[in-house]
């Protein structure tokens, strides 16, 4: 019974990390709006102004030609070809805005709400054409993933329970000549049950526990490889801070306390004659 | 099943419960300790209705009735000084209280020194005498016995007989509920006999009434 609800808590808990992750990723969808070299600043900074307002809109950033210049030389400053190539006085890139939405599915409405307000004639092009695959892939996968693991964690936790029910259900039958004498002896109902509800607690609580070392273990080793791919860039990013793993653990000690503590209760109250 | 049992038993008196086995006398002790309800009628102990009681505070009741079984009932990973502050221990006391208590105790049912052994190293009517010793440990003003002589041999059980006068000698009220003849006999105090359910006597002092030679 350990290794099953081992199991379990694992399927569980990654879960919730893929769950994080997929989040977060939603949240680096966004879209850049290229201006023309003859767009004022303040016309960009107006249009800045208003579309932060907007309900569907998260966060803007702008990013002015020069901001975006050293940038560009910032990122290749080791590579001296690229360097060498950019003239010294001309600066080649646009201003852009980025626009951070609160819900993926809303990009192409802002895009389209952008287009059609009076600063139309300012833009140059959008970084939507060229992502819209990327873009359209990472919406059907993350709402995809998010409605299973929705449903996976409700089945996981039902399962947890039924086995720590099951665990104490034994112990009980096994401790009932003593439960009886008990009883005779003038126990109260809580004296009796106190002990095997903490049974059950310690079966959760250690369940997690193991299963929170395995998952430091996994991060190590797989997650921060991954935060090197351009898809999720590390800064800033919530999912995978200490403080964000401190809490996701101590979240699921939580959770296997009370599942194993309510199992263990519910299992006195159906198989104790009390 | 009992059938329409009515008696009524004076403090510090003892009555010995008469009857064949599934004469009902289990089950009086069981209605007694409220294990079971009675489906008609009321059982008042000091005039209260025991079965008025809400289920939470049944407990306390049952620390105030001593009861001995036939099986004796004790724990058998636990010694004998254990078994007995067990009961104290489910109430709360102290430990070092529950120590002299237990030391008192097993003085008075004749096992002083031997609270370190175990159940199953003691004979029957040792064992039977913990028993008696864990009953006692509240100082109830009731003692109800169930059998308690059923697995002794004749010599163990006229000891527990003996024992449960004298301890009805210092004020305590005893119903012993058997169907050994030679213990009703020589206690010889008043005697309800109970068959198919029912009362068929009750006799302020009696013997094992011969009409219970078993019929085939």
């Amino acid at each position: 019974m350990a290794q099953a609800l081992l199991i379990v808590t694992i399927l569980a808990s990654l879960n919730v990390v893929i769950g994080t992750t997929i989040r977060s990723i939603n949240e680096r969808i966004d879209v850049a709006i290229f201006f023309k070299e003859t767009a004022p600043e303040a016309d960009i900074l107006a249009l800045k102004q208003a579309v932060t307002g907007w309900s569907d809109v998260r966060d803007v950033i702008y990013i002015s030609s020069k901001d975006a210049m050293n940038k560009f030389l910032e990122e290749n400053r080791n590579r001296q070809i690229i360097r060498s190539v950019i003239p010294e006085e001309e600066n080649f890139l646009p201003a852009s805005l980025e626009i951070k939405v609160t819900d993926p599915y809303k990009i192409e409405s802002v895009v389209a709400q952008v287009r059609a307000s009076q600063y139309a004639k300012l833009i140059s092009e959008t970084s939507l054409e060229d992502n819209q695959k990327i873009i359209e892939r990472l919406r059907n996968v993350s709402s995809f993933v998010q409605r299973t693991s929705v449903t996976l964690a409700a089945v996981l936790v039902a399962i947890a329970l039924l086995i720590i029910f099951n665990t104490i259900r034994i112990t009980i039958f096994t401790r009932r000549e003593e439960i009886e004498i008990m009883k005779l002896v003038g126990a109260t109902d809580w004296y009796i049950r106190w002990p095997f509800i903490i049974e059950g607690m310690m079966y959760g609580a250690i369940a997690t526990l193991f299963t929170s070392l395995l998952l430091a273990m996994g991060y190590a080793a797989i997650v921060q490889p991954m935060m090197a791919s351009y898809l999720i860039s590390a800064s800033g990013n919530p999912a995978f801070s200490a403080g964000f793993l401190v809490f996701l653990v101590t979240l699921q000690l939580a959770v296997g306390l009370v599942v194993g503590g309510l199992s263990s209760y519910w299992a006195t109250r159906r198989h104790l004659s009390i | 099943m009992l059938d329409n049992v009515s008696f009524t038993i004076r403090p510090q008196e003892f009555v010995t419960l008469v009857g064949p086995s599934g004469a009902g006398k289990s089950t009086l002790v069981k209605l007694l300790l409220c294990e079971e309800k009675p489906t008609f009628g009321r059982i008042t102990i000091d005039g209260k209705d025991i079965h008025l009681l809400r289920e939470k505070y049944i407990p306390y009741y049952r620390r105030q009735i001593g009861v001995v079984f036939q099986d004796f009932k004790l724990l058998p990973n636990k010694t004998v000084a254990e078994n007995i502050a067990f009961a104290l221990e489910v109430s709360g006391l102290p430990d070092d209280e529950i120590t002299k208590e237990v030391e008192k105790i097993l003085d008075l049912v004749g096992l002083a020194g031997r609270g370190e052994s175990f159940p199953k190293e003691l004979s029957g009517g040792e064992a039977q005498r913990v028993a008696i010793a864990r009953a006692l440990v509240f100082k109830p003003k009731f003692l109800i016995a169930d059998e308690p002589t059923g697995n002794l041999d004749p010599k163990n059980a006229l000891e527990i007989a003996k024992l449960l006068l004298k301890i009805n000698s210092m004020g305590t009220t005893v119903l012993l509920a058997t169907h050994n003849r030679d213990i009703v006999d020589l206690i010889n105090k008043r005697v309800i006999s109970i068959e198919n359910g029912k009362i068929i006597r009750d006799r302020r002092r009696g013997k094992y009434d011969t009409d219970f030679d078993y019929k085939l």
